[in-house]
């Protein structure tokens, strides 16, 4: 009875505010949220390379409470990692524990947004400040801190933030000083509003301040970014050019040269009903930029370069991603999507959709200072080179086409084939590995048994003469109303080491209910790269079961 | 109005970007500029630094980064001396040997492996820096530099001293820590073994080409003769008096792997709970 009335008064203030809001939809009290936990057994299974880990079960969880009332929001995340997931960013055990790694609260009105806690911030295309939160790849680099955003007028925009980093459970050295314009003229000039022509600018500044206390090199304690965009469209037709500029910051990233970073991008697109294109290139040179200049692998970053390559979702497609490098390259993309009408000859009754895409990326052309100091020599300027300079080197190469088509109202197929180059030693920071080349077909077709019931079905097939040699892939999967169960064998059987030869086996079931999601999953992991917008971790090889809920409420 | 408004926030913009960074002139890169390294410290007539400073550098001949962290140990070792107490601990998939090539060295150790599972390392090179704390690992060779820089200076709590005997085939160490200060840490002791001078295979990303065949090893860990994290000797908070000394002996056979001329036992106290190396001492066994 005690602690009904305890409930009671903690919550009769908002119940009040329920009353009061019939009629006042604008001061709405919500609340919302969602969770998260995804846990992992582990077993030993020597012949993949699967550690058993002393805890046996190890699990990443989190919670997100959100609530707001009219122009106001607040939010808080709580986090726990008994133990960190393996493969998840986790040296020295820096992110096990509990606690609650954000908070915040905003302010909006029609024109003032401000934002006090932890927040997400982009300027333009991130090459200055990308702050995101990725739990796949297990990032969270949100900044710690104030953001105010204006509108100056309808059209141009003004913000500034300031803060620093998360990093783990605690916060980055450096301290983040931003702040981002942009004039989308558009909206601007009312002649304009409603033109197919729109042409808008931008630029951003950050600047990062960290206490240079180094015994042996003089290191700047402000290092500072800028970038400068625009983008132009007509119609179907769209421009969105960049280009970032950053001082002198030697780090670890770039063993502690002195020589700044630029980096440039454009990309181009073109679409209309039943045809898409995008043309994309980007030269990319020293652009590394941290919240602390000893920060390595996903901590604390604050620029982003956006990928080059396509992001394949079928497993053997993605075996090889490509990883941006911000110490240097030079990459172009190609992306053409067709859909031929409905009853035309290759169109059939339903339609056809191709798509063909082509990336590749090399390396810059870099040249020595002199002929006694190697190039990236620590504590010198490092090396020579210009803009837009491309070396010989080819890092990545992919040539794909896919093909979609629905055949009745109970049969859809997906066929692709690709091409691959992968520079394995850079890509994967290794040396004396063979660069891998490499066919990789798919097909996939799904049944329609009725309007709730479906089965789908995989194959895949990887030939390689490199690495572990060529893998073939089957899959099925069974959907109903709420459920889904799947069964997938990928299995290496062209490892030169026939020992290796290994099936990797996976079952599993999930349910599905409005914000409420369930899957649990046994089986064989194999070791690889998993990459999201060119930012990769490394997944270990398990084998055991995996228990994932998640909820949004 | 709205042409005032977009000036004055572009002014803002680009007075920032002035104002808010810091160049470094072409010359003034290095706080040495006399020597390509830092000059020796000048110990004549002045006091010498007391605090030395112990640094786990894992490595392995395999890691291409890993000679940035060789690097920045011997250009500490340049200016200061004895007070850098360095021990590489290959390990890894980095550290696997390959009959038939310059890599056929096999460096790698029973303490080696089992501290890379204790300190949940993620890569190479990793660095711990006077700690024994895996949340203190460091992955930024430069970074070590200044993490070593904190005990410039700084008093140490105990002495060690370590008298190497070698006898029969056997290494016995001789240990004995002295209280400078009163001390109520706990405290452990570890004593190992290092190589000096080992020709052998490194891949080096900075090289040209990257595979260097006759890469000089040093500081390389051969074994432990306390285990691979030590031997508590002071296991509770009662004060150990100033002047007061604990004293500990270590025997071990030695390989035949080793040339024991080229070899120095290391041994360094800690704190039990915090992990800080308190001190460390580096000699020669032939001494």
């Amino acid at each position: 009875m005690k602690r009904f009335l305890f409930l009671l008064v903690v919550f009769l203030p908002a119940i009040q505010l329920f009353a009061q809001k019939e009629g006042k939809s604008e001061n709405k009290f919500n609340v919302s949220g969602n969770f998260q936990s995804d846990l992992q057994y582990y077993f030993e299974d020597q012949k993949i390379g699967a550690v058993a880990v002393d805890e046996r079960l190890l699990s990443n969880s989190y919670a997100n409470f959100m609530i707001s009332y009219g122009k106001f929001s607040a939010g808080v995340r709580f986090e726990g990692y008994y133990n960190t997931l393996l493969g998840f960013p986790n040296s020295g055990g820096k992110n096990d524990g509990f606690g609650v790694p954000s908070y915040w609260a905003n302010f909006t009105n029609d024109k003032l947004e401000v934002t006090v806690g932890h927040f997400y911030e982009q300027f333009g295309n991130g090459l200055t400040l990308r702050s995101y939160e990725e739990k796949s790849l297990g990032i969270d680099n949100a900044i710690l801190g104030a953001r105010v955003k204006y509108t100056i007028v309808p059209g141009v925009n003004i913000k500034g933030l300031v803060g620093k980093q998360r990093y783990y459970w605690d916060l980055s050295d450096g301290i983040l000083r931003g702040v981002d314009g942009e004039i989308q003229f558009n909206e601007m000039i009312k002649s304009l509003n409603d033109s197919q022509f729109r042409f808008g600018i931008g630029g951003s500044f950050v600047s990062k301040y960290q206490k240079e206390d180094n015994p042996i090199y003089n290191l700047p304690n402000n290092v500072a970014t800028g970038a400068g965009r625009l983008n132009i469209g007509y119609s179907g037709f769209n421009l969105i050019s960049e280009y970032a500029y950053k001082i002198n910051d030697p780090s670890a990233d770039n063993n502690y040269i002195y020589r700044p970073g630029q980096a440039f991008l454009i990309n181009a697109t073109y679409s209309q009903k039943g045809l898409g294109v995008i043309l994309s290139t980007k030269w990319v040179d020293n652009m590394s930029l941290r919240s602390d200049r000893n920060a390595t692998l996903s901590d604390v970053t604050v620029s982003y370069l956006p990928e080059i390559t396509r992001n394949y979702t079928y497993v053997l497609q993605a075996f090889y991603p490509y990883a941006s490098q911000p110490m240097g390259e030079w990459g172009a993309k190609a992306e053409f999507f067709y859909k031929f009408k409905k009853g035309s000859k290759l169109g059939g009754k339903y339609g056809t959709t191709i798509t063909l895409n082509y990336s590749r990326v090399h390396n810059i052309k870099k040249t020595a200072l002199n002929d006694s100091t190697p190039i990236g020599t620590s504590g010198t300027y490092g090396y020579n080179t210009s803009l837009f300079a491309v070396g010989n080197e080819l890092y990545y190469q992919d040539i794909n086409v896919e093909i979609s088509k629905k055949w009745s109202k109970k049969w859809y197929t997906n066929i692709a084939y690709m091409n691959l180059y992968y520079n394995y030693n850079v890509l994967m920071g290794t040396a004396g590995h063979d660069n891998v080349k490499a066919n990789i077909g798919v097909i996939e077709a799904t049944y329609k048994i009725t309007d709730k019931y479906a089965l789908k079905g995989e194959v895949q097939a990887m030939f390689t003469k490199q690495d572990k040699g060529n893998w073939i892939l089957g899959q099925l999967e069974f959907t109903m109303p709420n459920w889904f169960f799947t069964v997938f064998d990928n299995w290496n059987y062209g490892n030169p080491d026939k020992s290796a030869r290994v099936h990797y086996l996976n079952v599993g079931f999930g349910y599905v209910k409005g914000g409420n999601r369930i899957q649990l999953t046994y089986g064989k992991q194999r070791e690889g790269v998993m990459c999201v917008g060119g930012v990769c971790r490394h997944v270990p090889a398990s084998n055991g079961f995996a228990l994932s809920i998640s909820s949004t409420f | 109005m709205k042409k005032t408004i977009i000036l004055t926030f572009a002014v803002l913009l680009a007075g920032l970007f002035i104002v808010s960074c810091d160049k470094i002139e072409e010359g003034e890169y290095l706080k040495n500029p006399n020597n390509s390294q830092p000059t020796p410290a000048d110990t004549t007539g002045q006091q010498p630094l007391l605090r030395k400073v112990l640094i786990l550098d894992f490595t392995g001949h395999k890691c291409g980064n890993c000679p940035k962290g060789h690097k920045i140990i011997a250009n500490l070792e340049s200016a200061y001396h004895e007070a850098v107490v360095p021990v590489a601990i290959h390990c890894t998939p980095y550290a696997i040997p390959q009959a038939g090539t310059a890599f056929e060295t096999d460096f790698r150790t029973e303490e080696g492996e089992y501290l890379v599972g204790y300190m949940e390392l993620e890569g190479l090179p990793s660095g711990l820096v006077n700690t024994l704390n895996p949340l203190s690992i460091s992955s930024a060779p430069n970074e070590w530099a200044t993490m070593f820089a904190q005990y410039n200076n700084v008093l140490p709590e105990l002495s060690v001293e370590v008298v190497p005997t070698v006898a029969g085939g056997s290494l016995t160490a001789n240990v004995k820590l002295t209280a400078e200060v009163a001390c109520s840490r706990k405290l452990s002791l570890c004593v190992y073994v290092v190589e000096d001078n080992i020709i052998s295979g490194q891949v080096d990303y900075e090289s040209d080409p990257e595979t260097i065949e006759n890469y000089v090893h040093n500081h390389v860990f051969r074994t432990s003769l306390s285990g691979a994290l030590g031997e508590n000797v002071k296991d509770d908070n009662q004060e150990l008096a100033k002047d007061a000394t604990i004293e500990k002996s270590y025997t071990k056979a030695f390989s035949s792997d080793w040339n024991i001329a080229n070899c120095k036992v290391v041994a360094f106290v800690y704190d039990t709970e915090t992990r800080e190396v308190l001190q460390a001492e580096m000699v020669d066994i032939s001494e």
